[in-house]
């Protein structure tokens, strides 16, 4: 009841393109590195302007204390007050300040802070956009470490490049990995002895398994809609061509056959089509397979030159790689309408991928001359750059169906 | 092995300027203790005007201009890099008439050894998706396969492996370093 009244006056406006944040005040008793995570998710999604402490007037202790006047002064849409309970708990308000009434108390109980304070973002974005947040959600990316001997490893962190997990290690490269649905397993291509291997890895229990190995190149695994299938880029003779497998290692199909390199596979929304890109018609671009007659089409609408596409949570949009004017840029292209515009602006930029909520966008980038991951909202603006002591690549956003 | 070699030689050009600068400051002795594991390196290549030209010109991209190219070419483990590897223009798997020299003592020397079998590392620049450039990189593996293979030699010798952009040689994001990228190389 009170969430529909939230909905109703949500002023998460978009007035010429670009939504007007909303300006919120975020107060914490007890325990401010909880205020501090807060605050950065919700600047993050690109729908909040979290105010600076120092123009608050006051330091309420508990939600009675909020002088709603006091913050709608400094401007804020938004007050939310977080008290530590104990070392386990804390608990939240959240007061509107146009009807100066409490939209939401909760308490949140993990002995992680990080969780903890992601939890509560994710639960006040809910609350005043009806949108899932992504605070909780975690991310995956290629470490590549170039001292005496090259090293690569996978990593899972928060999505804030924060809490960092080595998933795997290794002297050979780890390419094109990509997350099933199920959010457990992460699909990669490895190398060893001279072969390339196509790995399926369960990042629950941690165990590998090798589904293909190949000269050449097996690579760019995707997942079907219910995870049974993936379908891959493996060379043969004069190319690379698409395949269908069954998650058992069964039934494998060719669905591609020429000369050309087809690559970078994965399904659309309702499963009945397969995307891909293939340069059959000199520059590489993105084709579309119906699985069911077997028409193949390039997607029109497209620049020349289109790669490497993620598809939206919702399935009508996608991410694409564009060559334009000798940069490499991500563009966003609508299935339902054609419409393409660029949201990024970089010179290599590459391997876009959506948050799970379709609001965020994480891509790999060089700066000075080193790789970094930049994750920006849907309006392109910068959320935050992750950086290491080498190489971040092949970054991919978990989906939300799994949960830590 | 490979590396190593590619690797003495970035050295030895950095500590040529190096060097200089030092001479000025009188210090080379000093210089010569704080990296004892390049003297010897160091001493072998003082680069000539000639070789100093050189380098400009692969600056400019076209690393089939190194006079030296295909000249030394000797198959198998202990060959120097630069005769095992053929280059490509951008975005294409297209061999140029510039490689047939290497092609053919790499083709000849696999015909006499009908024994010795040669992995063909597919490679690319750092431009364009990564995805495509296995792709780009495996094309490329299978361009200089069959030109091995019209060459004489058994296709039972020939793997091919592609690393698209994952393996540098050089790593730059400028005209040299990616000409050195786009690449075969023949490994045994």
């Amino acid at each position: 009841m009170i969430s529909k009244i939230a909905n109703a006056e949500i002023r998460v406006d978009v007035e010429g393109g670009q939504r007007i944040a909303l300006p919120i005040a975020i107060l914490s008793v007890g325990d401010s590195s909880l205020e501090q995570i807060v605050s950065n998710d919700l600047e993050n999604s690109g729908y909040f302007a979290p105010i600076a402490k120092n123009r608050y007037a006051m330091r309420p202790q508990n939600p009675r204390q909020v002088d709603v006047d006091s913050f709608r002064r400094i401007g804020a849409s938004y007050v939310v007050l977080i008290e530590r309970i104990n070392s386990l708990q804390a608990q939240f308000s959240l007061i509107e300040m146009g009807s100066g009434t409490s939209l939401l108390t909760k308490t949140i109980a993990s002995a992680d802070n990080r969780f903890l304070s992601h939890s509560i973002a994710d639960d006040i974005f809910l609350e005043i956009t009806g949108k899932q947040g992504i605070a909780k959600t975690k991310i995956a990316y290629v470490l590549e470490k170039f001292n005496q001997n090259p090293r690569y490893s996978l990593i899972l962190s928060d999505y804030d490049g924060e809490n960092q997990k080595i998933l795997l290690e290794s002297n050979q490269p780890i390419v094109t990995p990509v997350w099933s649905h199920s959010g457990n397993e992460i699909a990669y291509t490895t190398y060893q002895n001279n072969k390339s291997q196509l790995v399926l890895f369960n990042t629950k229990n941690r165990s590998r398994r090798i589904l293909q190995q190949s000269s050449g190149i097996t690579s760019s695994p995707a997942f079907s809609v219910n995870d049974q299938q993936i379908a891959f880029a493996q060379s043969g003779k004069s190319g690379l061509d698409i395949y269908m497998i069954n998650k058992n290692g069964g039934n494998k199909i060719r669905l591609t056959n020429n000369q050309s390199i087809n690559t970078e596979p994965f399904f659309g929304k309702n499963g009945r089509y397969l995307y891909f890109t293939s340069d059959i018609n000199t520059n590489p671009k993105i084709y579309q397979l119906n699985l069911t007659n077997g028409q193949q089409s390039r997607v029109s609408g497209l620049p020349e030159d289109s790669t490497s596409s993620n598809l939206s949570p919702e399935g009508n949009k996608l991410l694409v790689n564009n060559k334009d004017h000798g940069s490499y840029k991500i563009g966003l292209f609508d299935l339902d309408t054609a419409s393409f515009n660029y949201i990024t602006d970089g010179r290599l930029d590459e391997n876009a991928n959506f948050a799970p909520n379709g609001q965020m966008i994480i891509y790999s980038t060089k700066q000075n001359n080193r790789s970094v991951l930049k994750v920006i909202n849907d309006q392109g603006k910068l959320a935050f750059t992750i950086s290491a002591a080498g190489n971040l690549i092949y970054p991919i956003w978990r989906p939300f169906n799994n949960q830590e | 092995m490979k590396a190593k070699i590619g690797l003495l030689l970035f050295a030895s050009l950095g500590l040529t300027a190096c060097f200089k600068t030092q001479k000025q400051q009188e210090t080379v002795s000093v210089a010569d203790q704080q990296v004892p594991q390049f003297q010897q390196e160091v001493r072998i290549i003082q680069p000539t005007r000639q070789q100093q030209e050189l380098l400009v010109r692969r600056a400019n991209g076209d690393y089939y201009q190194d006079p030296e190219y295909g000249k030394n070419v000797v198959a198998g483990i202990n060959s120097p890099l630069k005769d095992r590897v053929i280059y490509f223009n951008f975005d294409s798997y297209q061999i140029s008439n510039d490689s047939q020299k290497v092609l053919l003592a790499q083709a000849n020397y696999l015909r006499n050894n009908p024994s010795v079998r040669v992995v063909l590392e597919g490679h690319t620049d750092e431009r364009g998706s990564r995805a495509y450039n296995l792709g780009l990189g495996e094309k490329r593996a299978i361009a200089v396969k069959n030109a091995l293979i019209n060459a004489g030699v058994n296709e039972e010798q020939i793997e091919t492996l592609s690393y698209g952009e994952e393996r540098p040689a050089a790593w730059g994001s400028d005209p040299d370093s990616y000409a050195r990228n786009r690449r075969v190389v023949l490994s045994y």
